[in-house]
């Protein structure tokens, strides 16, 4: 015997009958719930005449498009965008690599991309800047095109994933050399957006090597390398990131050693170290969590097959910690790019410093409101991109793990 | 020969040995880590914390229940740091888990709107990061109000304005300190017959509205000696004048951004963990309590939140300690929390390193307290620890 369906509370109803149900049900129940709705909707009715009547009385927009250079880039020098162009375009292209190799882009995303791109891309650019955003959108194209292509075919597939993730951990070696062949660029002139990229890749790349030692050896068992790990892991974690980086901007250079010119290194780079040590604490903690949930079983198969410790521990238990801490590594990575604004604290000229400069240009007297607004949205809306691609890449290894 | 290169080898394989070579390798590369960060310290610094008792010569802005000035030492003006981090955790979290409670049952509520506005809320804040989103409020809402002669008013007794937040504030007068004296006294009393009356209720099954009786009796106590002791509290409304305003308490704009954004952004994670900790109550309790005709408030408030308590309580202090950690970012904004007026000390002093040390052991200290606080023996007495029962 089949199952029955449950009864359709909407069969025939037309449309607005079945909108007078949904409403009934769903706001109007009962009279608590008809006063909680009325109230909501008075409060959300003066919020959005408040806001709407600012958007189009008071805000004036002109205090980033005349900044956009300042609040991007910071004071990078004129002729030297060539060091930074690469990137611009390299980094769509690689999300759009990624998204097509983990997943598909769902009409809402494009939605959502093409209705943010109509409202920031004209604050933006101008001139040739078009011509970059055209590439960059076409680059974007191909690399997604030939991700979704390559479904079809396990082989290429498997190369692009690999492409996908490998073409992450160049990009920081890739952007650092840019900026730092021929005759170079002082690190006093990096700034705005661009800083806080460059500053969130370098931490994670340092950070994630820094936490699997550190998760390693606080699940070692051996007692003082464990001791030191917890007390490392533990001492970074009930600080605040701005002691630690107030520590590097101060004092981390009469702890630096007498080599190679480490005691007199440029503050970007201690600022670089002060959020891999801070960031690997919180990896290792995610890395230890998936340690954890590794099944015992596994271990024992691969003990039962013959592998030593270290080749059961490189082949079998990392790649399983690795596939169960992703969500936790990407929040912390997320995490990472967002707390890169705490970098203003210490002096340098990220975009939100740079933002919090314009307010000083008298033509930009009182426009505060819109460019911290423009920072925000920048900052949420690549975390909200980023933690929706991990959840793509989480859902796809999870059928990975299923399959087999 | 051969055999005493064996016996080496069979030394060097045995596995006591190498744990025990590599255990004194780890001890010994340690210490020789931490004698380099110490020697490199004292090198740069004689590690005496004797500058801090001199003249401070910078005053503290905001004061929570500190009183220092210039003149005072160095120690004091830090003390006033601290404080000043601790008021901004307490209203800081108050208010957080005020917004989190709010918010966490919103997005549960069977009102569609109401889940869907707390959604929005919670979504918007977790993907904003924190530093921008305390200068936005700082700088795009608190220093937006209007300049003190056009103060809005609050409920005709408060004032806002770019300049301060002036709130109606009891004023203590003489006799103070005896009627706060018998209001601790009424306190213990009325704990001693919540405990008595509970023990009551459970031993015999008689109802006995331990929460009524108990706080009752407080604040039965509470007025009754307020007036016989002559009202020891004045009621003090701020009024407008030229530049500032006269009484009332006064909050720096300083202390509302930073208060309304730490709550705001915590609320929001404070949501998160609501909702878990009232999904992870097992649907049959509600439903059992609505099938004993308990009143869709009473079930939350005598079936769910109790046992949702229990979940709640470890990410709540994790989320507390993180308000703490947080905080730090006052410094962007110039509030005189820990970390801004141990960077003023730097700055001041010259005395970098022995600073950080002390503000680093603070702040170790101050999360401590809250893990002790959250987590600590006292909620055993209210059936927080899941026990076994024996039948």
């Amino acid at each position: 015997m089949t199952a029955l369906a449950p009864p359709d509370v909407y069969e025939g109803m037309v449309a607005w009958q079945r909108a007078r149900h949904w409403a009934h049900v769903r706001l109007f129940d009962s009279r608590g719930n008809t006063v909680l709705t009325l109230v909501i909707l008075a409060i959300l009715g003066v919020l959005a005449f408040t806001l709407v009547r600012w958007f189009v009385a008071v805000a004036d927009w002109e205090v980033v498009r005349a900044n956009r250079r300042l609040l991007l880039v910071g004071r990078f020098p004129q002729g030297e965008e060539w060091r930074i162009w690469p990137m611009v375009l390299a980094l769509p292209a690689l999300t759009a690599l990624g998204w097509g190799a983990w997943g598909q882009v769902g009409r809402r995303s494009i939605a959502a991309m093409a209705i943010f791109g109509v409202l920031i891309l004209p604050l933006l650019t101008s001139g040739t800047g078009w011509w970059y955003v055209i590439v960059a959108a076409a680059l974007a194209f191909v690399a997604y095109r030939l991700a979704r292509w390559s479904w079809a075919y396990p082989q290429a597939h498997r190369w692009v994933r690999r492409c996908a993730v490998g073409g992450w951990f160049l990009a920081l070696p890739a952007s650092l050399i840019l900026l730092l062949i021929g005759g170079g660029m002082e690190t006093t002139l990096w700034g705005g957006l661009y800083l806080n990229v460059i500053v969130s890749f370098a931490a994670a790349m340092g950070a994630i090597p820094l936490g699997i030692l550190l998760a390693l050896g606080r699940t070692s068992s051996y007692r003082a390398l464990r001791l030191a790990c917890t007390m490392y892991i533990e001492l970074m974690r009930g600080l605040p990131l701005v002691v630690i980086l107030a520590l590097a901007w101060l004092a981390l250079r009469s702890f630096l050693p007498d080599l190679w010119g480490l005691d007199s290194v440029d503050l970007v780079y201690r600022v670089m170290i002060a959020f891999t040590m801070f960031t690997g604490a919180f990896v290792a903690e995610a890395l230890r969590a998936g340690m954890a949930a590794v099944p015992a079983g596994q271990r024992e198969a691969a003990a039962a097959l013959g592998l030593k410790g270290r080749q059961a521990l490189i082949f079998i238990v990392l790649p399983i910690t690795v596939r169960n801490s992703a969500p936790a590594l990407a929040g912390e990575m997320i995490g990472l790019f967002m707390s890169s604004t705490l970098v203003s604290v210490v002096g340098l000229t990220d975009m939100l410093q740079a933002a919090r400069a314009t307010t000083e240009q008298p033509d930009f007297f009182g426009r505060q409101t819109e460019v911290l607004l423009f920072v925000g949205i920048t900052f949420w809306a690549t975390a909200f991109g980023l933690s929706r691609l991990s959840e793509r890449v989480e859902y796809a290894l999870s059928g990975t793990r299923r399959n087999r | 020969m051969a055999t005493i290169a064996s016996q080496t080898l069979r030394v060097a394989r045995d596995l006591r040995v190498r744990r025990a070579t590599f255990e004194a390798l780890t001890v010994t590369i340690t210490a020789m880590f931490i004698l380099y960060l110490v020697q490199q310290a004292r090198q740069a610094s004689d590690l005496d914390l004797a500058f801090m008792g001199d003249r401070a010569g910078f005053a503290v802005g905001d004061q929570f229940l500190t009183n220092v000035d210039g003149n005072d030492s160095r120690w004091a003006v830090y003390f006033a740091g601290i404080m000043n981090t601790i008021g901004i955790a307490v209203f800081g979290t108050a208010l957080a888990i005020l917004i989190g409670l709010v918010a966490g049952i919103a997005r549960l509520s069977s009102n569609w709107l109401a889940a869907r506005l707390a959604f929005f809320f919670v979504e918007a804040i977790r993907n904003t990061p924190l530093l921008p989103f305390v200068v936005f409020c700082y700088t795009a809402i608190v220093l937006q109000l209007p300049p003190i002669r056009d103060s809005l008013s609050i409920v005709g007794v408060g004032f806002a304005s770019n300049r301060a937040i002036a709130l109606p504030w009891a004023q203590p007068t003489d006799g103070a300190g005896m009627w706060a004296l018998v209001v601790f006294i009424a306190l213990a009393i009325a704990i001693g017959v919540f405990a008595a009356l509970r023990r009551y209720e459970e031993t015999t099954g008689q109802p006995s509205r331990p929460w009524r009786v108990s706080v009752g009796l407080f604040a039965a106590i509470a007025t009754g000696s307020f007036f016989l002791m002559g009202q020891p509290l004045r009621w003090d409304v701020p009024e407008v004048s030229r530049f500032a305003y006269d009484g009332g308490l006064q909050l720096s704009p300083e202390f509302v951004g930073l208060l309304l954004a730490l709550a705001l952004f915590n609320g929001a994670f404070v949501a998160e963990i609501v909702r878990g900790a009232i999904q992870s109550v097992p649907r049959g309790e509600r439903e059992a309590a609505a099938a004993l005709g308990f009143s869709q408030w009473d079930q939350m408030r005598l079936v769910v939140l109790p046992q949702a308590l229990r979940a709640m309580l470890p990410p709540l202090a994790t989320q507390c300690q993180a308000l703490v950690k947080y905080s730090a970012v006052a410094i962007a904004i110039a509030f005189p929390d820990l970390m801004t007026v141990g960077g003023t000390l730097i700055n001041q002093s010259g005395e970098a390193i022995p600073l950080f040390i002390l503000m680093m052991v603070t702040y170790l200290i101050l999360n401590l307290v809250i893990a002790i606080i959250f987590t600590g023996p006292q909620w055993r007495r209210f059936n927080l620890r899941p026990r076994t029962r024996r039948i």
